[in-house]
């Protein structure tokens, strides 16, 4: 898979001022990071538009820290170009990139006070008021009061946000964030999740944010790139890398997906009709990567409605039209085969015959929940429906352990 | 907690005091002691009318002015050297540390070769790498060959018997002792530190002196206190390499005071001024430079 982001059109020209774009915008062209034998970032091409928040989403060991590094400078890519408002960056050093870093340990220099830790930067480039500009930028995380203190004397909490202020007082055009929340615990990393959002609208930086954490990257981003083994799957917005996933990798790694190996029967006006097994189903076909041959065809497990058999589309089977003109997908004569109940809703396994597990999330509207072994049928709207390649490996991204 | 308790928890806080008693012990016998009797010594007075050598108790102050009279030259002398040797160790020792610790961080195996190397001078007397150095310096050696081929020294002067040879004898001896702490300071240094610095705008430069610099300060302060302390009361160094006229130190007088001359109040004066212009000069030293994590 190769996808491309490309989130504006084609890059400028390099070297006149009149057509560079005015701040911020980045782009990563076939970057190449090896180590000996190992291939970190494996031609990854990437536009990043200015003002945004971006992140970088996939498993430990996908190569995202990595280009992350090469942005910064801190690694100096084996092959491709990096440019930053137009200007070719590849060659430049570290501290001479208009790019700052949050770092995942922090990196705070624990011989200075948090107001000089701040300070640093502007200090470095001869700012003037270096300190009363680092005091407002203290005021932003909510630290004024804790200026004169050293870092190891705070909390987790309160050494990120100093981390964070370190970096944005400079304001530079890019900045990173390397798994910046990992090392809080699940109350304070939501709470930095929302305070990190509104950060960046406020001071309207671009954040590039790295992250093995989809919650994370899908409640703070606006784009998120999913990278696995070195290569971008997709880019998107997040509802439509979930709503649409391009990938099989995509479709485990984000969130839960059902995926069923089916054969392509036919095309009709914008719906392709697939048989899986015994059964039949529709999708659209501008929501498939192919219109013929082998596909894996998935669906959310909270789009699919679960009823116990008895009810009034029992014994139908395949793709019906409801009154409303409505197209479903229906999987009759299953068995709840295990359950978990979390109060909000209940995660239901379904064995249909000649399909294999289907995993189902129902919420607890009406209070009445299935039990193991009831007779259940399974329907959903066909056009949540979602057509994947046949040939990739039916469980990629589904076990990554995430980190 | 109940009161017993509360004595059965304590007994047991208390109980790595017995370890430290055998420490105190020792000391006490053979250094405080000594330090008083030393003290005692150095305010006796001549038995009237007695041989060479013997002395009777007394209170007299005067040995000290009139040692200070006649020796502060040597005296003064030996901290000029021993600051200096502090200074061209550092110099040497601080870059050797930085490459082992920082630069070489994951080569293990260049690591230990390195470290081997550090340390291997102390595989060998004391004495007898003085001696070599002697030799290596002696008019007909490589280092003066070379440097008279170069112009560096006019045609006939000598590297041997000049202040020149003692100081560069007691940096290389003392060269160990400023690396080693430099280097362990230095091997707990975060490396993501460096790359933060350099995140920060800070030149490679910029970024040594005001991040890893001022971290590895406690390494560079036990080293600097290891380096110039016995330098200060080196007399080996000074009689094998000098010339004992202007390169005479303090310990080489102390040492003839005591052993030829045996005027031991005399000796034992002189050594209890330099041990506490010694620590006066440290207590200064670390109260200016000293972080309160080494204190």
């Amino acid at each position: 898979m190769n996808a491309v982001g490309s989130m504006s059109p084609a890059p400028p020209e390099t070297g006149t001022p009149a057509t560079r774009p005015t701040s911020g915008g980045l782009q990563l062209r076939g970057l190449v990071k090896r180590f000996g034998d190992f291939t970190a970032v494996d031609h990854v091409d990437l536009e990043i538009p200015p003002g945004g928040f971006f992140a970088l989403l996939g498993p430990s060991g996908c190569g995202k820290t990595t280009a992350l590094r090469m942005i910064a400078g801190l690694e100096f890519p084996t092959e491709g170009r990096i440019f930053l408002g137009g200007q070719d960056i590849t060659g430049v050093k570290p501290h001479r990139r208009p790019v700052n870093t949050v770092f995942q340990s922090y990196a705070l220099f624990p011989h200075m006070s948090v107001i000089d830790n701040v300070a640093f930067g502007l200090r470095r480039r001869k700012v003037h008021d270096a300190r009363a500009k680092a005091s407002q930028v203290l005021e932003l995380v909510e630290l004024s009061h804790l200026a004169d203190r050293r870092p190891q004397q705070l909390s987790g909490g309160q050494q990120q946000r100093v981390a964070l202020a370190r970096a944005i007082v400079n304001e530079p055009e890019v900045l990173l964030l390397d798994e910046p929340l990992g090392a809080l615990d699940m109350k304070l990393r939501r709470q930095m999740q929302l305070e990190l959002s509104r950060i960046q609208r406020e001071v309207g930086l671009t954040f590039i944010h790295v992250t093995h954490d989809q919650d994370e990257a899908m409640t703070m981003a606006d784009i998120v790139a999913v990278m696995n083994e070195g290569r971008i799957e997709q880019l998107g917005p997040p509802e439509e890398l979930y709503d649409q996933p391009e990938t099989v990798f995509v479709a485990n790694f984000l969130g839960k997906s059902n995926l069923i190996e089916a054969e392509v029967l036919g095309e009709d006006g914008p719906w392709l009709t697939i048989a899986a097994g015994s059964a039949q189903a529709r999708l659209l076909s501008d929501r498939c990567v192919s219109r013929q041959g082998r596909l894996l065809v998935g669906i959310r497990p909270e789009k699919i409605a679960i009823a116990p058999v008895g009810s009034d589309d029992e014994g139908r089977h395949g793709t019906f039209a409801d009154r409303d003109g409505e197209v479903w997908n229906t999987l009759a004569g299953g068995v709840v085969s295990a359950m978990t109940y979390t109060g909000v809703s209940t995660e239901y396994q379904v064995e249909v015959p000649g399909i294999g597990s289907v995993e189902v999330f129902a919420q607890n509207l009406a209070g009445d929940v299935l039990a193991i072994g009831d007779r259940v049928s399974l329907r959903w709207r066909a056009k949540y429906t979602f057509g994947l390649a046949g040939d990739e490996p039916i469980s990629a991204g589904a076990e990554v352990e995430p980190g | 907690m109940s009161t017993a308790e509360r004595r059965q928890h304590s007994r047991q806080g208390r109980l790595g005091y017995w370890f430290v008693l055998p420490g105190f012990a020792f000391l006490a016998l053979f250094f405080a002691l000594p330090v008083l009797v030393m003290l005692a010594t150095s305010l006796f007075a001549p038995v009237p009318g007695g041989g060479v050598g013997a002395f009777q108790p007394a209170l007299e102050f005067s040995n000290y002015t009139e040692v200070l009279v006649l020796y502060w030259v040597p005296l003064l002398r030996s901290f000029a050297f021993a600051l200096i040797t502090t200074v061209a160790a550092l110099l040497i020792g601080y870059p050797i540390a930085y490459l082992v610790a920082v630069r070489l961080r994951g080569h293990r195996l260049a690591q230990g070769l390195l470290l081997v190397l550090i340390i291997a001078p102390f595989f060998a007397s004391f004495i007898l790498r003085t001696q070599a150095w002697k030799i290596i310096l002696s008019d007909d050696g490589l280092v003066v060959g070379a440097l008279k081929a170069l112009s560096l020294m006019p045609p006939g002067a000598h590297l041997t018997a000049t202040a020149v040879a003692v100081v560069a004898g007691m940096t290389y001896n003392f060269l160990p002792f400023m690396t080693l702490p430099i280097f362990a300071n230095l091997e707990r240094l975060d490396a993501r530190l460096i790359e933060a610095g350099s995140d920060l705008y800070a030149s490679p430069w910029e970024t040594f002196r005001k991040v890893t610099l001022p971290l590895s300060m406690p390494g560079v302060l036990a080293g600097t206190l290891l380096t110039f302390i016995p330098a200060a009361g080196d007399y080996i160094n000074a009689s094998l390499l000098g010339n004992n006229r202007n390169t005479t130190m303090i310990g080489q007088i102390i040492e003839s005071r005591f052993f030829q001359a045996a005027d031991y109040p005399q000796a034992a004066a002189l050594a209890f001024v330099l041990m506490v212009a010694i620590l006066i000069l440290v207590m200064a030293y670390v109260r200016r430079f000293g972080t309160k994590e080494l204190l």
